[in-house]
């Protein structure tokens, strides 16, 4: 028997992600893939590479055929299975008709849930990610919707999921490699950057997360024409009115803006998951200490 | 010319290599080159080779190589880099235009030429694609005789469709999915770059020469 979920309600910007779509860049497009690599990672629990990334609000669903495991991570959400209140973080068998419903809760912005079965749509450009600025990949490249249907192709090798060690997300100190335009800022405004607090905006989505400036450490910074170079996840860049953005997973794959610094990969997972309203400091750190660190 | 490229790390995982800080026609050409002859040394550690205007962005795995010494290994590649550029055959596409676009009769009143005598201009030489990767199939084509440029619009529009042909800054561009542009909008054409059906999904290269032609709707 085919199995499926159904969707019954969604969050906004509900993806179908995997590690994503690598070695596309020079053709327009990024790699897109989860948000939060890591939680993506700690709930892989076969040899299945997708799975479904949700933001704050949740999401419902209902299982169809027969019985599925799936492991739930990323962000701090409430969990119910049939009614019943369960441990968020960990995997739970659920059999035909099991109603699970996934609610918002303390912390974070991306939860995962992965099953024992690739979720059966067509990869694109060799990845299932969707891309919902250029409309590729997941379903017909858009968000999950309400009635969908999503087919699951069980992988019976399953293997359990690795002790859910929590990531410490608390920490709200980033660390950064001073980016390719740093020297068109003056040394003030770089002293401003590594000692003021920003804040996230509630514009965030899987292209960037802006933040607000209010200690005005870019407001009279005028850089102008740049020439375009290609960018990457983690790179800050100052838009024309001094907002600053952090550019994320679906980030556009040139650009002109000057960029001040770029955050290192092991932190951008956790830089994903601070909410609207967080504070958030910047600490610049060498390339040689970034590629040597352990966690 | 020798050119000397800046290399910057961009994050913890890639490299930008910069051969100008600005649009300048041999760098771009020596950018797109040592893409190339980047790509035939199949680094080990290297994941992602970028060509852009003048730049190369080199995606690595930093636990296979450190940024210090991927930097020596690039400069030791770019020092083998053949000096003389062009033994790459360059393919040459033909893509029809059809020069009606919504912006066309602005443009040439702003260049003080007739429709006729700007498409002429427009299409007596090819152009080179310049860079790819603004967006999915997106290419840059130039450069223009000075006579042919324009600065950008001062209003940005939120979307044309695939297929646009834009036209400033002494340059073509030619869209392959729905984009908002600065650019004006001076014709159409059924040349879609852009297919993700195919792997590349996309027909042109940076380097690659265009020779344009004007065809009716």
């Amino acid at each position: 028997m085919k199995t499926s979920i159904k969707i019954t309600r969604v969050c906004p910007s509900a993806t179908i992600q995997d590690n994503g779509r690598f070695n596309l860049l020079k053709y327009g497009v990024c790699a897109s893939g989860a948000m939060d690599k890591s939680a993506f990672e700690l709930g892989k629990i076969s040899s299945a590479t997708s799975g479904i990334e949700i933001t704050q609000a949740g999401i419902d669903f209902v299982v169809k055929g027969d019985g599925v495991k799936a492991a739930f991570t990323g962000a701090d959400f409430s969990l119910f299975i049939n009614g019943k209140n369960k441990k968020w973080g960990r995997v739970y068998p659920l059999k035909n008709d099991t109603k699970v419903q996934v609610q918002p809760r303390t912390w974070g912005n991306y939860g995962y849930i992965r099953f024992n079965a690739e979720l059966d749509v067509e990869p694109i450009l060799g990845s299932r990610s969707t891309n919902l600025t250029v409309g590729l990949g997941g379903i017909n490249g858009r968000a999950i919707g309400v009635n969908d249907e999503i087919g699951l192709l069980i992988d019976d090798d399953t293997t359990p999921m690795t002790a859910y060690e929590k990531i410490d997300y608390s920490n709200n100190i980033f660390h950064f490699i001073w980016g390719i335009h740093a020297d068109k800022f003056s040394q003030k405004t770089r002293n401003k950057f590594v000692s003021k607090p920003f804040i996230i905006r509630p514009q965030i989505n899987r292209m960037g997360h802006r933040l607000s400036d209010k200690s005005n450490v870019f407001a009279k910074e005028k850089i102008l024409s740049l020439v375009s170079d290609p960018l990457v996840a983690g790179d800050i860049q100052i838009l024309g009115d001094g907002t600053p953005i952090v550019l994320m997973r679906d980030h556009q794959p040139t650009g002109g803006y000057p960029r001040i610094g770029t955050i290192i990969g092991k932190d951008l997972d956790r830089f994903a998951q601070k909410r609207p309203n967080s504070e958030v400091f910047f600490q610049p750190i060498s390339t040689q200490r970034a590629q040597n660190e352990k966690d | 010319m020798n050119i000397l490229p800046k290399i910057m790390p961009l994050g913890d995982s890639a490299a930008l290599m910069r051969f100008s800080p600005m649009l300048d026609g041999e760098a771009n050409k020596r950018a797109i080159e040592f893409a190339k002859f980047l790509v035939t040394q199949n680094h080990p550690a290297i994941t992602q080779i970028t060509p852009s205007l003048v730049s190369v962005l080199i995606s690595y795995d930093f636990a296979k190589i450190s940024y210090n010494n991927l930097i020596g290994e690039l400069r030791l590649v770019y020092s083998l880099m053949p000096k003389i550029i062009g033994e790459v055959e360059t393919k040459i596409h033909k893509i029809d235009i059809v020069f009606d676009g919504e912006d066309l009769a602005e443009v040439t009143h702003n260049l003080s030429l007739s429709i006729e005598e700007f498409i002429e201009l427009h299409n007596e030489k090819s152009l080179r694609v310049l860079t790819t990767g603004f967006a999915p199939g997106f290419i840059y084509t130039g450069m223009h005789p000075n006579e042919l440029h324009l600065p950008r619009r001062e209003v940005i529009k939120p979307s044309v469709p695939a297929g646009s042909v834009l036209f400033a800054a002494g340059q073509t561009a030619i869209t392959a999915t729905a984009i908002p542009t600065g650019w004006h909008v001076i014709g159409n054409t059924k040349f879609l770059n852009f297919n993700t059906k195919n792997n590349p999904p996309t027909i042109l290269n940076s380097g690659d020469l265009i020779s344009f032609k004007s065809v009716k709707k």
